[in-house]
């Protein structure tokens, strides 16, 4: 199994585990200590926002796979620029790639809403960060 | 109040842990290293005392704010124990 997917899932484990102890920390007490802010986590990106309570967000699977061509959009009237633009997105959104950029990016705020000093939020989300661009761009190579 | 101090669950968590030494927090240092110490002679692997660790840490961090770093901690340990053994064994 390769690297990105392990941790593909330790980072979904742990959003999910936090989420799970900051609804415990609520049902306990309810003005308590804030473990982890919903917003920045992973699980965010699946709610459906429909109201307070949290729900799966079903359609985001037909959304996310890749449906066709994409379309040109005219942003700087420079031809050149917006097809090597246009398809630099298209790329990023039916390849997954948007998933990497969360993997890469996640535990560094889930450590800065756990209101650890910021010199470890630094320091620990520098080495996830560092090292998982190294693996994204070793599985883009095939060597993963 | 975080929870219900006048009930038995209550009563050992605050008070028991309180009064036992002095100090609530050198008596869940105390209560951690017993566990630690009991986990390594009975032969089991440490980082499974994590799983009796994380209800207590819980219901501590509703109240204080220092348990919070603690609890993330032991939820990334509990993280890795489930990716190494449950997802890719």
């Amino acid at each position: 199994m390769g690297n990105v997917v392990v941790a593909f899932t330790f980072v979904m484990i742990l959003n999910v585990l936090m989420f799970l102890s900051q609804i415990a920390l609520v049902t306990v007490s309810p003005d308590t200590n804030t473990l982890i802010n919903f917003d920045q986590s992973l699980l965010d990106d699946y709610d459906i926002k429909n109201g307070t309570d949290k729900q799966l967000n079903t359609d985001k699977v037909s959304i996310d796979l890749p449906a066709g061509e994409g379309s040109i959009s005219p942003v700087t009237q420079n031809y050149f620029t917006d097809i090597f633009s246009s398809i630099k997105n298209w790329i990023a959104d039916t390849t997954g790639l948007k998933y990497l950029k969360a993997i890469a990016l996640r535990p560094y705020n889930l450590l800065q809403a756990m209101n650890l000093p910021q010199n470890f939020s630094f320091a620990i989300g520098t080495l996830w960060y560092g090292i998982s661009i190294l693996l994204f761009i070793l599985l883009l190579w095939g060597q993963d | 109040m975080f929870m219900n101090v006048n009930d038995t669950i209550g009563i050992i968590l605050m008070q028991g842990t309180t009064t036992t030494t002095g100090n609530l927090f050198l008596t869940l240092m105390l209560v951690m290293i017993f566990l630690f110490v009991v986990s390594i002679m009975l032969g089991g692997k440490l980082e499974y005392t994590a799983i009796i660790f994380i209800p207590l840490i819980l219901v501590y961090a509703t109240e204080f704010q220092e348990y919070i770093a603690t609890l993330g901690a032991l939820l990334f340990y509990l993280t890795i124990i489930l990716t190494k053994n449950f997802f890719f064994k």
